[in-house]
């Protein structure tokens, strides 16, 4: 059990995370104070990469559940394998069993698909939750979710109600495509997740590409940042800019001004329009991030 | 330090943030988990009491109001921001506070500063910020200057005026295009969808007990929308330009067309209309001779194009061409006119809307910004 929210933070440190500042805080308050947590943001700037690095630095499992349109209780909750009842239905009626027998395994655990939800309840230990771009769904499992976030028990019609052992760590992302309902946004704490600062992305490519030359580094992050300021279609994430010095590194590139860097510009963006922005400006960018940084 | 905190809760909603009770119990008791220095407080108190990013710069400016850095407090701090990550990189001001970060929503006009710093309320209608009241009313959030811009005709404003409004209007529209873009299908009405009620009824045995209904898909619909921007509607056509800007999820794609005898292709940023072409906004209005170059570009009009006009059908005299609205409306999905006139003084002088009524899936009044919002929600309802 957690005592304080900077070992949060050594932890996720540990599992390759490196947040931004009182970002440990927002995650120890949901720990402590067992709710869900809403983190949104632009895409690529970490948000589902949190989950993975907290179920790591907690040492539980983490459950996944990707959202989409249409998806409903059936495939995020339970699902009756009914196939196979009718199998062993089938079955039962040639050896002439009666109903009594019947009916006591029909409805058994064995023909219970358990889908994430379910799986968050039943967990022997706290397991992290991760209920990823819930703006994609639509607003009836929107509803769903409240009541489930709210009670963290599901009944079961033929079974009964099922209560969580232990209540999961529950965390929601989403892009912002759409707003959430304001119901849901109560119930859980938030945290918005943007492009990491400058020292951030530092210490961030650091940590994932540690064969790059460090003035190399220093100006990567200053060229992002400076691309990021500019007018695109779709900024360069995280994720992004860590394959864009992999690919320098993996080129053996010393030095911004090598020309393959030109070429290499497609890792990072993934628009043509955005390419074509970035190819008339490109000399002013490598200047930009060239200039020695003023403290 | 609780009676601070319950201040400051209070000024939090008179700011428009909607802190409910829940949040605030939420926030006491992280408080008491977190302790009360003043980063992890800052943190804290934000994740409890904050649910949309656009409400943070409020939050951080209350918030170092009410909890000030004491002078030792602020230059080790100052020290600290300089080196620190994410939003506390930035700079701060040389009385500790932060500097908002330049968001779409400027400051708000008006500030309520409550009594420890003895400030001066400097708006009167600080006084008429009434929770009661407010929360009675479906726009719940909105501040009183808000809703003054949501009700007010648009017959009573200058062009000038407009320039002005302009950051409080951003405000107002990103927060009416949240009520837009949810109203996504009921779905239990309509077309069936047969294809997934007989996968459904594989579970129950063959039989259908559960049917299915074609979800009418949002996103598939194109949005066309033609704006009069004579100076007799320019007022509307700006509003509806503001609201439409904010509301990309709804529509697929979305088109903007100015028009006074032309019609021109226009983006509108920042709430400035930029033209695509040449616009000449002192010429007489003529629908007759926009509908027929319209028409000729029948690359704009598909099964999934929705059309919306704004303007007053006053067309100088000119012939009307209702003909070419009708064949407009064969080719696409709907056509939708607004017309922002009160409705006593439809057809009377040269305003001809009478004609074109007949070949629009349906002719809307808006005479200020909630009415175009509700038309806008009808058109959305309907049609998209």
């Amino acid at each position: 059990m957690l005592e304080r929210a900077d070992q949060l933070r050594q932890r996720l440190e540990g599992a390759g995370y490196i947040c931004p500042a009182q970002l440990e805080v927002t995650v120890f308050l949901a720990l402590r104070l067992e709710k869900p947590l809403l983190v949104e943001g632009p895409a690529g700037a970490g948000k589902t990469q949190l989950a993975l690095a907290l179920s790591s630095a907690l040492g539980t499992d983490l459950i996944r559940l990707q959202c989409y349109e249409g998806l409903d209780q059936t495939h995020a909750l339970y699902e009756w394998n009914y196939h196979k009842q009718i199998l062993r239905l089938q079955t039962d009626r040639l050896n002439g069993a009666a109903w009594n027998e019947v009916q006591e395994h029909l409805f058994s655990p064995e023909f219970l698909l358990e889908r994430p939800l379910l799986r968050a309840l039943t967990a022997d230990r706290q397991a992290v939750l991760l209920i990823d771009e819930v703006d994609k769904a639509d607003e009836e499992f929107e509803a769903f979710l409240l009541e489930f976030l709210g009670e963290f028990q599901v009944t079961i019609p033929e079974f009964g109600c099922v209560r969580a052992r232990q209540r999961p760590l529950v965390i929601l992302t989403s892009n912002r495509t759409r707003e959430l309902s304001e119901a849901l946004k109560r119930r859980c704490l938030y945290l918005y997740l943007d492009f990491p600062s400058v020292e951030l992305e530092r210490k961030i490519l650091r940590q994932h590409v540690p064969d790059l030359n460090d003035v190399l580094r220093e100006h990567t992050v200053r060229f992002v940042h400076a691309v990021r300021q500019l007018q695109l279609r779709k900024h360069p994430s995280v994720a992004e800019a860590i394959d864009w010095a992999r690919a320098l590194a993996a080129l053996d590139i010393r030095e911004l001004h090598d020309p393959r860097v030109r070429q290499t510009l497609g890792v990072l963006l993934k628009h043509d329009e955005d390419l074509a922005t970035v190819e008339n400006r490109y000399p002013s960018l490598v200047a930009t991030a060239q200039r020695s940084p003023r403290n | 330090m609780e009676h601070r905190l319950l201040r400051f809760f209070q000024a939090l909603r008179a700011q428009g943030l909607p802190v409910s009770p829940a949040e605030t119990i939420d926030a006491m008791r992280a408080v008491a988990v977190c302790g009360i220095d003043r980063p992890t407080l800052r943190a804290a108190l934000a994740t409890c009491l904050v649910k949309d990013v656009g409400d943070l710069p409020d939050f951080h400016r209350l918030f170092d109001r009410f909890f000030p850095l004491s002078g030792v407090a602020r230059g080790r701090e100052k020290r600290a921001g300089a080196s620190g990550d994410g939003w506390k990189s930035r700079r701060l001001s040389a009385d500790g506070t932060y500097p908002t970060r330049p968001m779409p929503g400027e400051p708000r006009k008006h500030e309520v500063g409550l009594t420890d710093e003895r400030r001066r309320v400097l708006s009167p209608d600080a006084h008429h910020h009434d929770p009661q009241t407010r929360g009675a009313e479906r726009e719940g959030r909105l501040s009183v200057s808000q809703r003054a811009l949501l009700y007010r005709p648009f017959s009573a404003y200058r062009v000038e005026e407009l320039r002005d409004l302009e950051p409080e209007l951003q405000r107002l529209c990103r927060f009416l295009a949240r009520r837009l873009s949810r109203r996504f299908t009921a779905a239990r009405h309509g077309q069936m969808d047969f294809p997934r009620t007989f996968r459904q009824s594989v579970a129950t045995g063959g039989i259908p007990c559960h049917l299915a209904w074609r979800r009418r898909r949002l996103r598939h619909t194109d949005l066309l929308a033609l704006c009069d921007l004579s100076h007799s509607v320019a007022t509307a056509s700006y509003f509806f330009l503001s609201l439409l800007a904010t509301t990309p999820s709804v529509f697929r794609r979305c088109q903007f067309f100015g028009f006074v005898d032309q019609p021109v292709e226009i983006t509108f940023e920042a709430g400035h209309v930029f033209p695509a072409g040449r616009l000449d906004l002192s010429a007489r209005s003529d629908y007759g001779s926009v509908l027929q170059t319209l028409a000729q570009w029948t690359g704009l009009f598909s099964r999934s194009t929705l059309v919306v006009i704004l303007g007053d059908a006053r067309t100088n005299r000119r012939p009307p061409r209702q003909d070419l609205l009708g064949q407009i409306r064969q080719r696409c999905r709907a056509v939708v006119w607004i017309n922002p006139e009160p409705e006593n003084r439809w057809d009377t002088g040269d305003s001809v809307i009478a004609r074109y009524a007949p070949h629009c899936n349906s002719v809307l009044h808006a005479s200020n910004g909630a009415e175009l919002r509700s038309a806008l929600e009808h058109v959305i309802h309907q049609h998209a």
